[in-house]
């Protein structure tokens, strides 16, 4: 949908947020893969202990995510920050 | 039972009374009220909110419960909320953005603000409400297995279903949005202290022995459950299927009309952005649930209904008074997300398809909404009756629903050109491929992969080809969607919504 691109003056582009298509290549792409994989470490299986990773790599993700915003708000100076609160 | 009985009841009680009254007190309900909690919620209580909402009788039974029947297929509900999160992060501060600007108040109310036609208002917020139905046909199942189990299996499914029907009602009627997010902190705090007293226990008081002895005990007797397509080969739940449904769970995630208002609730974007970071941790806890439902299968092998797997194994194993607050937990577990759940269809009616357009006082529309959440717990109510669907199964009914507004509603907010006609086409045939019973049965000759998620290529191809076709909105509306530059010509005027739509 590449005819969405805003016209000029439009809201900024935030490039860092490519960082949350990792999680969707972790817990969905990767799974055609990981599913024949037949081990359990710890007595655990496999497919569990890489769902419990995608959890935490998303987060991860996400904060990665939230740090460029934060950046980004910072640079901008945008006077909504005391509005905006905690 | 009558011990565990009287504590359950006694928990669910205090919880509704005591967050019933301090939220009313002194108060006026009005329908912005009502519904939104005027705007004004902070960090904390959206937080619990939320979380209300990822802890649904869904996780707390349906999780338990696919591990008990299938095994591996249930862990793709780990990555339901962190996808949905990752998603959200994104989409979300869109929709407040949209909400806050233009004093929206419904999914309903964006539709027509962004597209300038109340048809597809209308046309959304039926499909969002028939969606919601097997949803809250979830939580009367829930209710209606634990009930079940405190009652040994003496009293009929009938007289369980009923009562799960009377006290929903009662709870919803009672109290707006403001009391569930009270009820929710309660229902949080009594769920983790549970759930980590269970975890921590459960191998002892079932004589399995460490967690890492009930996963090898599952390696023994079931030796299929570790990896796709789990103890049950014949429901083809391939990695294809796996893949599949998180796909139509994530398109699906923020579309519900309920989601869609308890993200207006919050003070700013960051507060959501934050909130959609720290959000996916409470997942964790399935792990123990799983472990839970895995008990459960190696401790009574013949359960009548997976549903109750995780409330038998507690009333099997543990002393009645902590029987009794699981239990009383496991209703709230229920009865809190509800709430939202009900109050949005009640309000998505009486603003968006009960004559949206004329200008009816608001006491009239109230009766409306609440004749609507009447008629929509009764719906599910009979189809609780005649299902023996798992909690799981059913989500994914209703995912499978829901996620078909998707493709029309992402776009909106993505996509200038969309046009009503596009979203339309897209929605309607994306439901049509799903509701129909012979399309899925068909297409499960074909292929393993849910039928959501081909329904959602031809909603998505429609959705885009109609549009092409088709004329856009006027700018005015596509801003509500795609604000332009602040102070620019396309910044909203009130007059986006029309008569009937604001306050």
């Amino acid at each position: 949908m590449t005819a969405s691109a805003p016209p000029h003056g439009a809201p900024r582009r935030r490039r860092h947020l490519a960082v949350l298509a990792v999680p969707y290549l972790w817990s969905v792409v990767a799974i055609a893969g990981v599913a024949r994989i037949r081990v359990s470490p710890a007595g655990i299986p496999f497919l569990l202990w890489w769902m419990l990773a995608g959890v935490i790599v998303t987060v991860a993700c996400l904060a990665v995510a939230w740090r460029g915003d934060e950046r980004r708000r910072i640079q901008r100076g945008h006077g909504t920050v005391a509005k905006e609160g905690r | 039972m009558s011990v565990a009985i009287g504590i359950a009841v006694f928990v669910v009680a205090m919880t509704a009374g005591g967050t019933i009254w301090t939220a009313r007190h002194g108060r006026r309900v009005d329908m912005a009220e009502w519904a939104v909690g005027d705007r004004s919620f902070g960090t904390v209580l959206l937080w619990f909110l939320s979380a209300g909402e990822i802890y649904t009788t869904f996780a707390f039974l349906g999780a338990a419960g696919w591990a008990y029947n299938y095994g591996a297929p249930g862990f793709y509900i780990l990555a339901n909320a962190p996808l949905g999160c990752a998603l959200g992060y994104w989409l979300l501060p869109k929709m407040w953005r949209a909400g806050h600007d233009h004093g929206i108040m419904s999914q309903g109310d964006y539709i027509q603000a962004r597209f300038g036609r109340r048809w597809l208002a209308v046309l959304i917020s039926a499909i969002a409400i028939l969606s919601l139905i097997p949803y809250i046909e979830i939580q009367l199942t829930g209710l209606s297995a634990i009930t079940q189990v405190l009652f040994h299996g003496d009293i009929t499914k009938t007289v369980s279903v009923t009562a799960a029907v009377i006290v929903l009602l009662l709870f919803v009627f009672t109290a707006g949005i403001r009391s569930s997010a009270l009820a929710s902190i309660i229902k949080d705090a009594l769920v983790v202290a549970v759930l980590i007293a269970v975890a921590a226990t459960i191998g002892t008081a079932t004589g399995l022995g460490s967690i890492g002895a009930i996963f090898h005990r599952m390696d023994v007797a079931h030796p299929g459950y570790a990896a796709l397509p789990g103890m049950v080969a014949a429901k083809k739940y391939s990695a294809w299927w796996f893949m599949s449904v998180l796909l139509v769970t994530n398109v699906g995630y923020w579309m519900w009309p309920h989601a869609f208002q308890a993200n207006l609730t919050a003070r700013s974007e960051r507060t959501i952005r934050r909130n959609m970071m720290l959000q996916p941790l409470y997942t964790l806890s399935y792990f123990f649930i799983f472990v839970i439902g895995f008990a459960a299968l190696l401790t009574l092998p013949h359960l009548k209904s997976s549903n109750q797997a995780l409330v038998a194994v507690i009333a099997h194993s543990y002393p009645e008074w902590f029987v009794g607050l699981a239990a009383g937990a496991a209703v709230l577990v229920a009865l809190v997300p509800s709430t939202v759940m009900l109050l949005t269809v009640g309000t998505t009616f009486a603003r968006n398809i009960y004559r949206p357009a004329a200008r009816l006082g608001d006491r009239h529309r109230l009766v409306a909404a609440r004749l609507a959440t009447l008629a929509a717990v009764l719906a599910a109510g009979l189809l609780a009756l005649h299902s023996n669907a798992t909690i799981v199964g059913l989500l994914l009914v209703a995912y499978t629903g829901i996620s078909q507004i998707g493709p029309g509603v992402i776009a909106s907010f993505v996509w200038r050109r969309v046009t009503a006609w596009g979203v339309a086409a897209g929605s309607v045939a994306g439901i049509a491929l799903v509701g129909i019973p012979e399309v899925g049965a068909w297409w499960k000759t074909v292929s393993s992969i849910n039928v959501g998620l081909p329904a959602l290529a031809v909603n998505a191809v429609l959705v885009i080809g109609v549009s092409l076709l088709t004329r856009a909105p006027a700018r005015r509306h596509v801003a509500v969607g795609l604000p332009a530059a602040p102070g620019g010509p396309d910044t909203l005027t009130p007059a986006v919504l029309g008569p009937g739509a604001a306050g």
